[in-house]
């Protein structure tokens, strides 16, 4: 299952520390996210990707020196991800 | 004009990639929303009372009765009406041939009854029956067809419905609350 960004322009995004904010302009909605999600949308609004890149993106982007995620814990967090951005019409699947 | 607005909200990275540790992955991904609201006043729109719109709505949003959109009859309308009440879906029309599929916490039994039943709390007390018949009579009689459609409301009733693409299964608590918003 592939997943891009569902919004006519991108959605502007401002992150400080564990809070980033996302205004979507077609909807005027804003949006409090965790860096985390803002990271996935970002990812999304570059290119389609699926779950398995996400992961392997995320992961590339892991502190080396400190403590990683585990790929199961990623996997899981990336989905619910995948869906709350989802329900606020961020992203969409898209068609193969 | 059009523009200019744009130039404001281009989008705007923090300077590094973040770095994500097992601590920074979150069990959630948005921690709140604020839906934009119209400018004059508390006005539903159609696209706030679609059910994907609706679930974007946070819980300071002022939802009352709309303005700018039309919203369907309720469960007391429908029991009593005559002329407008669909002709595609009799009032003998049981309530099992409608939604096969019968999710708590409507049963089989009740289930059993008509649509006009179904809207009687004296014949079947079942809330979320009540309703899913009345919105389904709503979305049939295309009182709420910019945003609540027939075949949404069988999903609703049969436990299957998504409100968007990749979101979650509604559950029984959520449909009641944003059914009753959807008639006056």
């Amino acid at each position: 299952m592939t997943w891009i960004a569902s919004t006519a322009h991108p959605a502007a995004q401002r992150c400080w520390g564990q809070e980033c904010i996302v205004y979507d302009i077609d909807s005027g909605n804003t949006h409090l996210v965790t860096p985390l999600a803002a990271e996935v949308l970002r990812e999304l609004q570059n290119r389609p990707c699926n779950l398995e890149t996400l992961v392997e993106v995320v992961l590339q982007h892991s502190v080396n020196d400190a403590e990683p995620p585990a790929l199961s814990e990623m996997q899981t967090a990336l989905s619910t991800i995948l869906d709350d951005l989802a329900r606020i019409d961020l992203i969409r699947w898209s068609a193969p | 004009m059009a523009d200019e607005k744009n130039q404001e909200v281009i989008p705007t990275v923090d300077g590094s990639r973040r770095r994500f540790t097992s601590a920074g992955v979150a069990a959630t991904g948005v921690v709140m929303s604020l839906a934009a609201r119209p400018v004059l006043g508390c006005t539903s729109s159609e696209a706030a009372l679609s059910p994907s719109g609706w679930s974007s709505i946070n819980a300071s949003r002022c939802v009352g009765p709309a303005s700018t959109v039309s919203l369907g009859k309720s469960p007391g309308f429908w029991k009593h009406e005559g002329r407008e009440w669909p002709t595609s879906v009799p009032k003998t029309t049981l309530y099992r041939s409608v939604f096969p599929v019968c999710t708590p916490p409507f049963n089989n039994s009740q289930a059993a009854y008509t649509l006009l039943d179904a809207l009687q709390p004296q014949v079947v007390n079942n809330e979320f029956g009540r309703l899913i018949a009345t919105a389904y009579l709503n979305a049939v009689s295309r009182k709420t067809a910019p945003y609540l459609r027939p075949e949404q409301v069988v999903q609703m009733a049969t436990g299957s419905f998504l409100p968007s693409t990749g979101g979650k299964v509604w559950d029984t608590t959520t449909i009641i609350a944003y059914l009753k918003i959807t008639f006056d």
